[in-house]
């Protein structure tokens, strides 16, 4: 009897300490976002007033006119969308071959390659930035450009900076923006998965191909989701690569939302606004798939 | 001898295959990393200026790195300021979320809502929201303190005022300034470990219930439970974690190395130099991981097949 009530207690004890500390920590979470809506809404004087402290006296919305305004924000929404959402979703695609290749098939230079993946995700960018960036200002991969110049006589110079292809490109290729860490996530699902699966589709006559199109591809839901989030999130966020290689109307939201933020003569609630309304959207996707995602994570194996 | 035959000849299809599944990657592993990475290795011995159509090399060997260490009244005590306090805040990062990640990975009312909760950190703290969140505009405070350099909370701005509370208890003045400090960085570390969270409840969802049914059967406690089973499963995930901790502190904003090189290369158009400090401050990186992560590599490295 004794024991039953000692048990009991620990395990209240225990579920108390446990919402103590997730709610203290969740606060450290929640609470730039909550500053954000605070500061957003108020007008000048109510910053300036002491005793306003998080609840506004006056609500305004002109702090969202004004970011909206200054954010430019259809336009850089949609080249958001067009580049690096688009180069982001084409890398879920890619990611996704090449990591089928490292997981299920044996080859010499595999282990050597696959840690060059892990290595690329150690690489800083910013190492690499500029000479991608004169790479592309004159766009000669393997000098294939200049051979065809020396045979053809021509003079043809491929500049590709201001254009998507800056961050299509590296994605079709799967050496985007994270795409080690996309590889490696997708790498240890497939490893999961039972071999049984492209087995029987051999025995139906299917090349390693067409097995991972309609077997792998259609039983990994769960690892394309998310990897799906990780890579809109990071997409949506770039912005050092961005700033370097897109100008004006190319410019996407967090480029634009960097230039308000370093605007001085802009009031602190059109920032708030505007950060605001950059996270607004992929707050949004996040909570319609994170039901999805919650499980999924659970379900994708990053242990082997 | 048919068998054998026949076993080679799918084993060379096997082969093939995978080339060919990885070959894209290969390509632009080359064209758009290998070489750029070493073009930068070279402007890091080179001194680079303008000239009409495009960029002269001059090569210097080794004279950007002396200069860096010898005269540049920054670079070294940036650089010593950098790697120590990677030294500290790795550790912290990867405990802090080992810990939240077994708790939300407990079943307990409201554990979705919880993990939603979480899951914030890694949209705003990926990018420029975390800027504007972090520097300090029109003599406001900034809204949250990231980084080594965040120590004094009394200026306003954070998330509870520390100083206050602990100037209450009547501590001497330097104890009182230490555990602020400390406070303050634990809560900048939390804010900076979403993905890690969510990478430890991913391992700890793939270590199956009957390691656990077992040890409960021959009567082992939850502490020994975990450093018997719980940790040593987790082991590759640590070590991925670890790197992505590593990678993301190495080049976060609130890094004065990683900082003053992008000031350059943005403000003064000058490559050599920045590459320079860059290339030399991963060195020093690699190597110091290298002495601390090489037993925990082994052994991963035995798991990779």
């Amino acid at each position: 009897m004794n024991k039953k009530v000692l048990k009991r207690t620990t395990s209240i004890v225990i579920s108390i300490a446990r919402w103590v500390f997730l709610i203290s920590v969740g606060y450290i979470a929640l609470y730039p976002l909550f500053v954000m809506v605070s500061n957003s809404l108020m007008t000048m004087e109510d910053v300036l007033d002491q005793s306003v402290v998080y609840i506004p006296k006056t609500l305004t919305l002109d702090n969202f006119k004004t970011a909206i305004e200054k954010l430019n924000f259809l336009t850089a929404l949609k080249s958001t969308l067009l580049i690096p959402v688009l180069s982001g979703m084409i890398e879920v695609a890619t990611c996704a071959i090449t990591a089928y290749g490292f997981a299920r098939f044996n080859f010499k230079e595999k282990n050597i390659l696959f840690g060059l993946v892990i290595a690329t995700i150690a690489v800083p960018s910013t190492l690499l930035m500029i000479p991608q960036y004169t790479g592309f200002y004159n766009f000669d991969p393997l000098k294939a450009v200049t051979i065809f110049n020396k045979i053809t006589g021509g003079n043809a110079h491929i500049n590709l900076l201001n254009t998507g292809f800056t961050m299509w490109l590296p994605a079709i290729f799967s050496v985007g923006l994270r795409s080690g860490v996309f590889i490696f996530i997708y790498r240890q699902f497939f490893k999961g998965l039972p071999k049984e699966f492209e087995e029987a589709a051999y025995v139906d006559g299917a090349n390693p191909f067409t097995a991972f199109l309609r077997v792998i591809v259609p039983s990994s839901t769960v690892a394309i989701i998310t990897v799906t989030v990780f890579s809109l999130v990071w997409h949506w966020n770039e912005y050092y690569i961005t700033n370097m290689f897109l100008l004006e109307d190319n410019r996407p939201l967090s480029v634009m939302l960097k230039i308000i933020a370093g605007d001085t003569k802009l009031a602190n609630g059109v920032r708030m606004a505007g950060a605001l309304i950059f996270i607004i959207p992929v707050l949004v996707i996040y909570l319609i798939l994170q039901r999805k995602f919650i499980k999924s994570i659970d379900k994708v194996g990053i242990v082997g | 001898m048919k068998t054998s035959k026949k076993k080679r000849g799918i084993e060379a299809i096997s082969r093939r295959a995978g080339r060919l599944f990885i070959l894209p990657w290969e390509i632009g592993m080359v064209i758009f990393v290998l070489v750029p990475l070493l073009i930068s290795v070279a402007y890091a011995f080179c001194e680079v200026t303008f000239k009409v159509g495009g960029m002269d090399y001059h090569f210097v060997f080794l004279d950007n790195f002396k200069y860096l260490l010898k005269e540049d009244p920054y670079y070294t005590d940036t650089l010593i300021t950098s790697l120590t306090s990677l030294l500290y805040t790795i550790p912290i990062i990867v405990a802090l979320s080992l810990i939240l990640g077994i708790i939300l990975n407990q079943k307990f009312k409201g554990r979705v809502i919880m993990r939603a909760v979480f899951f914030l950190p890694v949209i705003i703290a990926a990018g420029v929201v975390l800027d504007i969140l972090t520097t300090q505009i029109n003599g406001q405070p900034p809204v949250i303190q990231l980084g080594a350099t965040a120590t004094s909370m009394s200026d306003g701005g954070g998330y509870l005022d520390t100083t206050a509370l602990l100037t209450g208890l009547r501590l001497p003045e330097a104890v009182t300034g230490m555990m602020s400090k400390y406070i303050t960085m634990i809560f900048n570390l939390l804010w900076r470990s979403g993905i890690q969270i969510i990478l430890f409840i991913s391992g700890l969802q793939t270590i199956p219930d009957s390691l656990y049914e077992v040890s409960r059967i021959e009567g082992a406690s939850k502490w020994e439970e975990f450093w018997m089973i719980t940790f040593p499963m987790l082991r590759d995930v640590t070590l991925l974690v670890t790197v992505f901790t590593v990678v993301e502190e190495m080049v976060s904003t609130s890094n004065e190395v990683m900082s003053n090189a992008q000031s350059m290369i943005s403000g003064q158009q000058r490559y050599d130099m920045p590459t320079a400090m860059i290339w030399f401050y991963f060195l020093c990186v690699i190597i110091i991981c290298g002495i601390f992560l090489v037993p925990l590599f082994r052994s991963f490295k035995r798991k990779w097949d």
